[in-house]
């Protein structure tokens, strides 16, 4: 075999650097499970709670595309509930905060949907800033060209 | 054979940093596209497609040219382009992946690309570009690598 | 190593078969629920919009605009290279440039003409998405974009003859002077339009600038129902539509 050494070397560093996940789990500090914010006197969600856990995107999933490109609006859930498939009223009418239940448990397992790059998270403390930024001078002509209020 | 590409002289290595610092600074280009969105490219409401696109189109042309080569070889055993044969091929590659490259940098939603194989759509030019082009970079591949392998044992050409 | 064409091949079905024969991720999910369409929609065979230009006067300052802008989160960027606009006004000469004679007289032609998306009956944006991010609704004829599925290649804007679309060629958040929570705001990269409110159809409510506009310019009703009253204005009144020739069919008509 040409370059032994190298070769030997290489398949262990690969090795060691492709199964990281599996042996950090063991070796690094095993993190507390954070806790959410609940909506308070609510035994369910839409449907059950593991339902939830585990399956909350691929429902939101259906619903998003039920809206969008089906022009359905109502989710009858199975045990007969009826709720407005809408992620700001249905759900952030219940969960009120982004940051103390969505992010809490996306961090802790690592995911980042990009939900709130388009929808509007109940805390959005980026919308009024850099008012400066935008020239508010209205003249007949920005006018007509389309600027809001 | 890659290996022979590890081998050369001083001016060969200069030549490799200088374009690899030619990557670099496309690199960095793209990325702070990717942060700051497409305005950073001077393409607006009434410029939607710019440089990108013209050089997609002309590099996928300089690959369809390549057909006018490879054709009356593989196909009607035309033996006086066979010494060109692999030179054309790797040219197709390289069009083909900057032609690519070239697609994948213009979109505005890049991690989004594979909407397009995923989403199957027969009556859009775009859906084309994207879906037969890796392919036609495949074959380009295979072909010129088993070509040029064949060529640097000195064995016959494995068509006709 | 000696390969028979007949071996290789044989190999090569038994990989694809093999390929084919794994289940796709999530696959396996099916709803518990079952899903409906809203029972306050407003419905019809196809949404149109007349536009009565004899009607529209400056002095509202753009209010259908306005309210168009604030209800859908549109931002205003100052450069006007950049702007994205649903609803937005031009001269006559813009709006309908085949048809400029050069002594064009009337007030309704000195006026600006107010354009949004045509929500054609045979979309050339449509044809052009190479993800079906843009199409066309079967049942109403409103021509809708999928945020969520766009890859912002801009081809559609290449398409639409009207240019009715807009590219978020930078982050719009920061442009936008207050948020409506109630309705997403766009991300950089994605290519958006005025979409005849069809967030407000299906909960019972007329579009934004048809119910702001208190001069009546604005009518919007079932084009395919004789009896409406958009059908009505348009068996009576002279109109015409933009780019006709091009056979796009637009759904937006204009009185003059």
């Amino acid at each position: 075999m040409f370059n032994r050494g190298w070769v030997i070397g290489g398949i262990i560093a690969f090795v060691a650097a492709a199964g990281f996940p599996f042996y950090w789990h063991v070796l690094g500090r095993h993190e507390p499970f954070p806790e959410l914010e609940r909506p308070k006197g609510e035994k369910s969600c839409v449907e059950g709670v593991a339902y939830m856990r585990t399956d909350h995107m691929r429902l939101l999933h259906a619903w998003r595309t039920a809206v969008v490109r089906d022009d359905l609006l109502i989710y009858t859930a199975s045990n007969g509930k009826r709720f407005e498939m809408n992620l700001h009223k249905t759900c952030m009418g219940c969960h009120q905060s982004r940051d103390r239940f969505c992010t809490r448990c996306h961090d802790y397992n690592d995911v980042s949907p990009p939900c709130w790059d388009c929808h509007v998270a109940p805390e959005v403390p980026e919308v009024r800033v850099q008012q400066s930024e935008i020239s508010r001078k209205e003249t007949s002509d920005d006018m007509q060209k389309g600027s809001p209020s | 054979m890659i290996e022979k590409a590890l081998h050369g002289g001083k001016s060969y290595w200069t030549w490799v940093s200088l374009l690899a610092t030619g990557i670099g600074i496309g690199l960095l280009a793209y990325l702070y596209q990717l942060q700051e969105g497409l305005w950073v490219t001077g393409m607006s409401r009434n410029v939607s497609w710019g440089f990108y696109i013209s050089q997609f189109t002309f590099l996928v042309g300089v690959a369809a040219s390549v057909l006018m080569v490879v054709l009356p070889l593989y196909l009607h055993n035309f033996r006086a382009f066979g010494p060109i044969a692999v030179l054309t091929q790797f040219l197709a590659v390289g069009v083909l992946l900057m032609s690519l490259l070239f697609i994948f940098s213009d979109v505005g939603m890049p991690m989004r690309i594979l909407n397009v194989p995923l989403n199957p759509t027969p009556w859009s030019m775009l859906f084309y570009d994207t879906v037969f082009l890796p392919g036609f970079l495949v074959l380009n591949l295979i072909i010129g690598w088993t070509v040029l392998g064949a060529e640097k044992r000195g064995s016959r050409l494995p068509v006709g | 190593m000696t390969l028979s064409r007949r071996k290789f091949l044989k190999t090569t079905a038994a990989a694809a078969l093999t390929a084919m024969a794994i289940p796709k991720a999530g696959q396996g999910f099916e709803l518990e629920g079952r899903m409906s369409p809203g029972p306050k929609a407003l419905k019809a065979k196809r949404w149109g919009m007349v536009v009565d230009m004899r009607r529209c006067k400056d002095d509202c300052a753009g209010a259908c605009i306005k309210a168009c802008h604030a209800v859908h989160n549109v931002p205003y960027i100052p450069q006007a290279e950049h702007q994205v606009m649903w609803l937005f006004l031009e001269p006559y000469e813009n709006a309908f440039p085949e048809q400029s004679r050069g002594l064009t007289a009337g007030t309704a032609i000195k006026q600006k003409f107010l354009l949004m998306c045509n929500h054609c009956e045979d979309p050339p944006c449509v044809r052009a998405c190479p993800t079906q991010a843009t199409f066309k609704r079967q049942d109403d004829g409103i021509v809708m974009m999928d945020y969520h599925r766009c890859i912002g290649c801009r081809f559609c804007m290449a398409a639409c003859p009207y240019g009715s679309r807009s590219f978020n060629f930078r982050d719009p958040r920061p442009f936008i002077s207050s948020i409506n929570p109630g309705y997403p705001t766009r991300r950089k990269g994605v290519v958006e339009k005025c979409n005849f409110c069809q967030e407000r159809l299906e909960i019972g409510q007329m579009p934004a600038c048809v119910e702001v506009c208190k001069e009546g310019v604005l009518t919007f009703r079932d084009l395919r129902d004789p009896d409406s009253t958009v059908s009505k204005i348009l068996a009576k009144h002279p109109h015409m539509r933009r780019k006709p020739d091009l056979g796009t069919g637009p759904s937006v008509y204009y009185v003059l």
